[in-house]
């Protein structure tokens, strides 16, 4: 027979979990920015954050060279969580758990991802309608920073940035589910 | 076995069904989103770029394509060159998930366990497994605007199916049959159900065609069917009750536009409308007419989705009929059978904030008939007659909250269905209320517990004619 210690720590356990695990993740605003590319020949200039978000989650987004293409990272990088945090606002789990659901729906799947930075700035740069994400440090002078609302990776207040991969706990922005 | 006894078998096998699947948290938890149907680029002999070494740390990532520097020079320029035109061309080709003309083959599948938590009088009085939907889809992408998908439900119906025959009693169907790679001895056939099939073309984010058997645009949970998506261990019952068709062969356009924060979208079809043959055979001359509007707000205060459908049609049965004309001449004759218009509305309403979860859906469906009129066959009291002109009305409410432990949702609801007619379980109200578990995002738990009544029925109703069970479920896509 379960003891009254046993019940009350494995309540608390549970509990503890549940009530933790919601705690809202925000940016990491010491951490370092990641840019967005595209084209120099070409390539989108700016795009909102907004724009961004529903481009990188399946969504038909023009550029001045035709329909964009975005180009993921790998899942387990910390471009990756960083990227699908603070733009998606969706931590790796959830993600995973969207492009399952919307492909049950008969929708789209998920971006191509490209490996690594400097392979996918090379296709970046030859590719008019690809947009995607580097570290800031490692943008190459063949590629443009994409402005997001206005803002530059290297600006103040740019609010995509890499993150130390633990995104365990939810997101973050604009309310995005967890479904 | 006592019902308790029963009960405690069935929960214990979900236990065991949910120890198992904490088990492979593990493995989720290391790398999530790995599990994703993403399209990553394998191109293991892939040269680096000459001019950028990759670092290191990206090496190191599985599914990178570059191990090692490339030497400096003309070859290892000219390589590297094809290479990512290689590259290029996966990208350009086929921006989404599968490459131009591979067949993509996907699906989902989910088995159960259904507790009598108290006698139904008109359902199975006796505990039972059962796997339910095994979905596959097969998708492809012809080009970068044309792509076709096609989902078949595999079923083992109908074998077992119990229509009602001419004398009101139910007749099981029995499908058994010798085979004859196995001396004869006895097999049971099933059948298959097309979902959907059709082939869409993509000519800009405002317009999308798409032409074939799709699944009608309306509210929430007609088009997101599959079991791993639904919350419950089923779609709320006025859902499945068809007050617009499920799926419709024609067309249906569709689009959708940004306006920051806001995305608005349409969805117009054209079809043969609903009829006993819809999928391949209209035997009237209307098409019937349908669409869906909708807006999705992102802000602060979460993602708000707003939806209003309609779908206007004509149902009709005919049958065909051969006879001798006077000057010897064969004549063929459609008389209807039945005959009526139809009008659907619906509106639909969905606020998700974080792991937050408020949806609802309403669905009005008009039935009118203008000649033919069938004999009533669900007549309680008075003459026979012909069925009347009706009203079917419907809507649910449910709420949920998604922890991130585990992806455990516990969620809970209510729906109310009038089917407009003064017959037997006429109206119907239900609450309902469970638990979600996703371990894995390919993996769904569901417990849910369902306890519905039908007020204002014209005929005595006693305890057993209350719904009252408890359904556990494992939904999984592969």
């Amino acid at each position: 027979m379960i003891s009254r210690r046993q019940f009350l720590t494995s309540f608390a356990a549970a509990g503890s979990s549940l009530l933790l695990v919601p705690s809202l993740a925000q940016a990491e605003t010491g951490s370092e920015p990641l840019a967005i590319i595209s084209a120099k020949d070409g390539g989108v200039a700016e795009l909102s954050l907004y724009q961004l978000k529903r481009l990188f989650l399946g969504d038909q987004i023009m550029g001045p060279a035709g329909e964009l293409i975005p180009l993921n990272r790998e899942t387990k990088g910390a471009e990756r969580s960083g990227f699908d945090l603070t733009v998606l606002g969706m931590s790796q789990e959830v993600v995973a758990r969207y492009w399952i659901d919307r492909r049950i729906r008969g929708q789209s799947g998920a971006p191509k991802t490209v490996e690594p930075a400097s392979v996918i700035q090379n296709v970046v740069a030859r590719l008019p309608r690809a947009v995607a994400y580097v570290r800031l440090r490692e943008v190459s002078p063949d590629v443009q920073m994409v402005k997001i609302d206005g803002r530059k990776a290297s600006d103040a207040g740019y609010p995509i940035r890499v993150t130390n991969g633990n995104t365990a706990s939810m997101a973050t922005t604009h309310g995005q589910s967890r479904f | 076995m006592n019902r308790y006894q029963t009960h405690f078998a069935g929960i214990t096998s979900l236990a065991l069904v949910l120890v198992s699947a904490s088990a492979a948290l593990g493995q989720a938890v290391e790398d999530p989103a790995a599990q994703a149907p993403e399209a990553p680029f394998v191109a293991a002999d892939v040269a680096a770029p000459v001019q950028e070494p990759a670092p290191a740390a990206a090496v190191a990532a599985p599914v990178a394509p570059v191990a090692t520097p490339a030497p400096p020079g003309d070859d290892a320029r000219a390589e590297a060159d094809a290479a990512l035109q290689a590259i290029e061309r996966q990208i350009t080709e086929s921006s989404n998930a599968t490459s131009e003309g591979k067949l993509d083959i996907y699906g989902f599948a989910d088995m159960g366990y259904s507790i009598a938590v108290k006698k139904f009088a008109f359902g199975q009085p006796y505990n039972s497994f059962a796997v339910g939907n095994l979905n596959v889809y097969l998708a492809s992408n012809l080009s970068e605007s044309w792509r076709s998908l096609a989902e078949v439900r595999f079923t083992y119906l109908p074998n077992g199916a119990t229509p009602i025959d001419m004398t009101g009693q139910p007749m099981r169907t029995d499908t058994t049959v010798p085979d004859y790679t196995d001396l004869g001895r006895a097999a049971r056939w099933g059948g298959v159900m097309i979902q959907r099939a059709y082939l869409e073309y993509q000519a800009h984010p405002l317009l999308t065609i798409r032409g074939g058997h799709f699944l009608t645009p309306y509210g929430i949970w007609n088009v997101d069917h599959g079991s791993p998506v639904i919350i419950g261990v089923r779609r709320p019952f006025i859902i499945g009750e068809s007050l617009f068709p499920q799926s419709q062969t024609g067309l249906e356009l569709y689009g959708t536009h940004n306006i920051d924060p806001v995305q608005l979208g349409y969805h117009l079809t054209l079809s043969n409308g609903r009829g006993p043959l819809d999928t391949y055979q209209d035997l009237n001359g209307n098409r019937a007419l349908g669409g869906r509007l909708f807006a999705r707000a992102d802000t602060r205060a979460g993602a708000f989705t707003l939806g209003v459908s309609g779908y206007k049609g004509r149902y009709t049965d005919r049958k065909q009929v051969f006879s001798a004309a006077s000057d010897g001449n064969l004549n063929v004759e459609y008389p209807i059978t039945a005959d009526y218009n139809e009008l659907s509305l619906a509106a639909d309403l969905k606020w998700e904030l974080n792991g937050f979860l408020l949806q609802s859906e309403a669905v009005l469906n008009d039935v009118v008939y203008d000649r033919q009129r069938s004999v009533d066959t669900f007549v309680v009291s008075g003459p026979p007659g012909f069925i009347p002109d009706f009203r079917r009305i419907g809507a649910y409410g449910m709420t949920g909250y998604r922890f991130g432990f585990l992806g455990t949702m516990p969620f809970a609801g209510a729906e109310y269905y009038d089917t407009g007619r003064a017959v037997f379980a006429g109206k119907s109200a239900a609450f309902f209320g469970g638990l979600n578990v996703r371990p894995t995002p390919r993996v769904v738990l569901k417990a849910q517990y369902t306890y519905a009544w039908f007020p204002d029925s014209p005929v005595p109703i006693h305890d057993d004619y209350h719904y009252n069970a408890l359904d556990l479920q494992a939904a999984w896509s592969f």
